[in-house]
């Protein structure tokens, strides 16, 4: 296989050959094209209650129904896909349209209860099985350490499972991941390029010019051997804090952003919350928040 | 029925698409400024409607309507690049390679920049 990249989104984990990007991304949805069209399509979900591939594979057909109704079929899966997915509960489909052709499988993982779908496009004819085969070995879709591995594009973060994807942007030039526990809210920032978007000005500037980030006053700091700032906001000094928890409005604000000089990248973290903040897990959520 | 026939916009593929060569309008004028970004002066163009109603009014402009538009650092890059010899994937590519940027980033960024351009009539597709 050529060079291989990690894909890693909202529980799933994968590799893939380099040159494969994300063309569209949902929450629990992935497909991947290598510029000539799509390669890979990966959707997920928790599965309630028994899991059946039969009534996977039709609620399938009935979601492609205007582009293959019918031509969704059941597929047996050759022994090295079923060795590759050991771990799971498989089930094989392929199907057929004027201009394109697929194949892919079900899965329901035991362990985690998730169901998941892999599909393989085959309208690239250079698309080899040799590579479809590598991303299935190396499709897993919980983590084993409680931390959940995301990357895509540039990026690279590792949170800590209890930490729920609520939304998020890709735009040219500017990344913006939120998550949320219930008690606060983490933002993930990424700019891009940096020395076009700081100019002749540092990051406190910068700092100011992005709504998110623009109250308070930044403290210039070193992250992860970067130069970078940060500041925190709280309630005013002798409140009680049960007066603080009964306001609706947030009280508790962290920043952080720092500048990778040799990527041309500027990254942040911003978080919320109405409780007191867990300072030693931003430095960590900071320290996994990386560029590949 | 339908009184109006809709416009069909021809199909191209996003292979296709990137191979198309930028070419800058000889109506505009640039002015490099002191930052070294561009400045960018261009000739207004009437609305058909509009234009129609001010010929039918006997109106004629005496002067010549301009605007202008001022670049950013990025814009400034791309709009250097556009010499009516690269292709879009050549733009693009230079472009991701000076800002160190994943060549999808670059591309969205680029093709909605000479999009917007080509929409004011800065530039052509040859």
């Amino acid at each position: 296989m050529k060079a291989c990249k990690d894909v890693a989104w909202n529980s799933v984990h994968f590799q893939c050959p380099s040159e494969w990007q994300v063309d569209q991304i949902g929450k629990r949805h992935l497909r991947l094209g290598n510029g000539r069209g799509p390669v890979m399509e990966v959707k997920w979900g928790p599965v309630k209650g028994r899991f059946s591939h039969n009534a996977h594979l039709k609620r399938l057909a009935a979601l492609n129904a205007r582009r293959a109704k019918g031509r969704v079929v059941p597929w047996t899966l050759p022994d090295s896909w079923k060795a590759a997915l050991a771990d799971f509960e498989t089930g094989g489909f392929q199907w057929q349209t004027t201009t394109a052709e697929g194949r892919g499988v079900s899965l329901y993982c035991p362990v985690c209860h998730n169901g998941s779908l892999i599909q393989f496009f085959r309208s690239t004819p250079d698309a080899a099985e040799k590579e479809f085969l590598a991303v299935l070995n190396s499709f897993r879709d919980h983590p084993d350490d409680g931390r959940i591995v995301w990357s895509v594009f540039d990026i690279r973060a590792k949170l800590p499972q209890i930490l729920q994807l609520r939304r998020f942007r890709f735009d040219a030039g500017r990344f913006e991941l939120e998550f949320t526990d219930g008690r606060q809210t983490i933002h993930l920032h990424r700019w891009a390029p940096a020395a076009a978007l700081l100019g002749k000005g540092n990051l406190t500037r910068f700092a100011g010019t992005i709504s998110e980030f623009s109250s308070g006053q930044p403290i210039v700091t070193t992250v992860n051997g970067h130069p970078g700032i940060q500041w925190s906001m709280g309630p005013p000094a002798g409140r009680p804090q049960w007066i603080v928890r009964l306001k609706p409005q947030l009280s508790f604000f962290w920043f952080r952003m720092w500048l990778l000089e040799e990527k041309n990248r500027i990254f942040g973290v911003r978080a919320a919350s109405r409780h007191y903040l867990d300072e030693d897990q931003l430095n960590r959520i900071c320290m996994d928040y990386e560029t590949v | 029925m339908r009184l109006f026939k809709k416009k069909v916009a021809p199909e191209i593929s996003r292979t296709q698409a990137l191979q198309y060569k930028p070419v800058k309008s000889g109506d505009i004028t640039e002015m490099r400024l002191e930052s070294g970004e561009v400045l960018i002066e261009y000739p207004m163009t009437l609305r058909p409607l509009a234009a129609a109603v001010a010929k039918r009014l006997g109106v004629t402009p005496t002067t010549r309507q301009t605007k202008k538009l001022q670049l950013d650092v990025l814009g400034t890059t791309v709009w250097d690049l556009l010499d009516g010899r690269r292709s879009v994937s050549q733009i693009i590519e230079i472009f991701a390679q000076t800002h160190r940027l994943e060549n999808r980033e670059a591309e969205v960024s680029v093709t909605r920049f000479i999009r917007e351009l080509g929409r004011r009539g800065l530039l052509g597709l040859q």
